[in-house]
């Protein structure tokens, strides 16, 4: 969806926001019923220390695991201000 | 002190959580700090209504299980001062929740919040139960349809019986009627219960009408609270239960079918 | 292994004691045969007990035989004694009748006009100021039930007396519950989904022909439940 799109939908059609807001929230409970319980304690442990040294915002740190037939991949993503 | 309001009605899907929503959002707007408890647990739906469906991290389970605080668990809405949601948990379910649990933490609640809201499942069962429990007052959700009447009814008669106030013999539950998705034009052709058949039938003090309106499922989808959006009638009828909520006397409005005058039709309701 | 032919089970049953407290022969005879006479069906073949514990068994000798055979003679069968001190438990064995100990015997009251019901305890008429919501019931025992709000659909209210339903009936009423026929029910609207008296019932469905949404009272005529405007 390009920028332009984004704001007509806004506008007039609320269901594509709603749409959108469904896409992100189903894929993110699928993956979260396949992960261990620990990972939004971990998350906010992990922003608390990052907190000390950098000033980011809490949305922009995710934490995640993809599991492949052979191993786990733990995968930490902060994007950092500026 | 907190005033503990639960929002319930035996039948699904009549509007208990729209109306969490506006009537949480309608009491800080008016000053009060309000709280917004998701009981149901397993079947979380207020974080998607009020729009913070993705800064859920904790849980009501988290912090009755003492895996989280409320600092860490309680969302900030990002629109209003003064408001916080407790998201129900997405993974367990409602034999999580303990007596003992819930009142902990609505007893910490109590030390900071003006009004903790309720949102209650839909059913008679545990989680109804528990949400119903502590509370002061209720607002009964009811659409003018023979089951949400009867379902309605049923849950007066407990809120009446197996509430803390009732089984302890303390001042009884103050009740409040919500009639939701009222179609006057309909009432006036009798093809639906109008709002003196439902308030003759379970007798409790009205406390708003909110017309049926496309802007509740616009307001869904977007994520924010039909009372923000000042220019429906569901959202202007959402404002005047709120203010009856806190004692204030206000006409009744949207109750009679709009005129069939063209202009009022480009304009929308 | 055969079938079971019989099954021992415990039970409680009522039956009267005659407690003789004067032994004359002829006087007893006269004063049973009056007695009895006064309500012969309510005596007919009844189990009595018979009780001599008033007697002072060393001088009054009783002949077993011949007390049996006077009150058989009027309608009364013995069926046992009351165990007490001096009784001649051979005797008694004798002619086929048991023994009953204090704990079997129980306490006794006396029998003053065996032909009337004993007259019922008055108790006060329960009342209901609340509306019965969806899943309550309310039984008002042993007396008449007022309720001052209306009964919701998927309520159920029981009175062993009658039924005064002063909002409106949506839900169901049965009224004399235990048996009293003549028991009624009265509201003020009539909506009722079921309506009882005495065992004898009317659904909505048939209700609804009658006497709808309107006050009515209901009772019984004929074994048939009507239902009348008030």
């Amino acid at each position: 969806m390009s920028f332009i799109d984004y704001f007509r939908s806004k506008k007039t059609n609320s269901a594509s926001v709603a749409k959108e807001r469904l896409q992100i929230i189903v894929a993110h409970e699928r993956t979260q019923r396949n992960q261990p319980d620990y990972l939004p304690a971990m998350q906010q442990e992990l922003i608390e220390v990052i907190k000390k040294y950098v000033a980011i915002d809490e949305d922009k740190v995710t934490v995640s695991v993809e599991n492949t037939n052979r191993s786990s991949v733990f995968e930490l993503n902060i994007t950092l201000p500026g | 002190m907190a005033k503990i309001i639960v929002v319930t009605s035996g039948k699904g899907g009549v509007g208990k959580t729209t109306t969490s929503a506006a009537i949480g959002t309608g009491l800080a707007l008016a000053g009060n700090k309000t709280v917004i408890i998701d009981f149901d647990v397993g079947l979380r739906n207020l974080d998607l209504i009020m729009g913070c469906e993705r800064r859920v991290v904790y849980d009501f389970v988290n912090v009755i299980n003492n895996e989280a605080n409320l600092n860490q668990t309680l969302i900030k809405d990002k629109r209003v001062e003064n408001l916080f949601i407790m998201p129900a948990s997405q993974t367990r379910d409602k034999d999580a929740l303990t007596m003992e649990g819930v009142e902990k933490v609505l007893e910490e609640l109590s030390e900071t919040f003006d009004f903790i809201i309720c949102d209650s499942p839909a059913g008679i069962e545990k989680g109804a139960h528990m949400a119903l429990y502590f509370a002061d007052e209720a607002v009964v959700v009811t659409n003018p349809e023979v089951s949400s009447v009867r379902d309605s009814d049923r849950i007066l008669g407990i809120l009446q019986s197996k509430s803390k106030r009732a089984e302890q013999g303390g001042e009884p539950v103050k009740e409040h009627l919500l009639l939701t998705r009222y179609n006057p034009a309909r009432v006036e052709e009798g093809e639906m219960l109008s709002v003196s058949d439902v308030e003759d039938i379970l007798a409790i003090p009205l406390l708003g009408v909110i017309p049926e309106s496309e802007a509740v499922l616009k307001a869904s989808n977007q994520g924010e609270p039909v009372i923000h959006n000042q220019d429906t009638d569901a959202g202007k009828a959402y404002s005047d239960a709120v203010k009856r909520l806190l004692g204030e006397e206000v006409a009744f409005r949207f109750l009679d079918a709009p005129k069939k005058g063209i202009l009022k039709r480009l304009m929308g309701a | 292994m055969n079938d079971a032919c019989f099954q021992l089970k415990g039970s409680l049953i009522t039956t009267f004691i005659l407690e003789i407290s004067n032994y004359n022969l002829l006087d007893f005879e006269q004063q049973l045969s009056k007695k009895v006479q006064s309500a012969p069906d309510f005596f007919n073949t009844s189990p009595v007990i018979i009780n001599l514990e008033k007697l002072d068994l060393d001088t009054n000798q009783i002949n077993y035989q011949e007390l049996i055979s006077i009150c058989r003679r009027h309608g009364l069968q013995p069926v046992a004694f009351k165990q007490t001190p001096q009784l001649n438990e051979d005797q008694i064995k004798e002619n086929g009748l048991a023994l009953l100990n204090q704990k079997a015997c129980g306490k006794s009251e006396p029998v003053n006009k065996a032909k009337e019901k004993p007259a019922p305890d008055i108790k006060k008429t329960q009342i209901i100021t609340k509306p019965v919501r969806s899943g309550q019931q309310v039984y008002a025992e042993g007396c008449d039930l007022i309720i001052t709000g209306s009964v919701s659909g998927g309520a159920e209210v029981l009175a062993d007396g009658n039924i005064h339903i002063y909002g409106t009936l949506r839900g169901r009423a049965l009224a004399g519950v235990k048996g009293d026929l003549d028991a009624r029910i009265f509201c003020s609207t009539n909506e009722a989904e079921l309506v009882s008296i005495g065992g004898h019932f009317l659904l909505s469905d048939s209700l609804e022909n009658q006497v709808w949404k309107q006050a009515a009272q209901f009772y019984l005529l004929d074994e048939t439940l009507h239902v009348s405007p008030l």
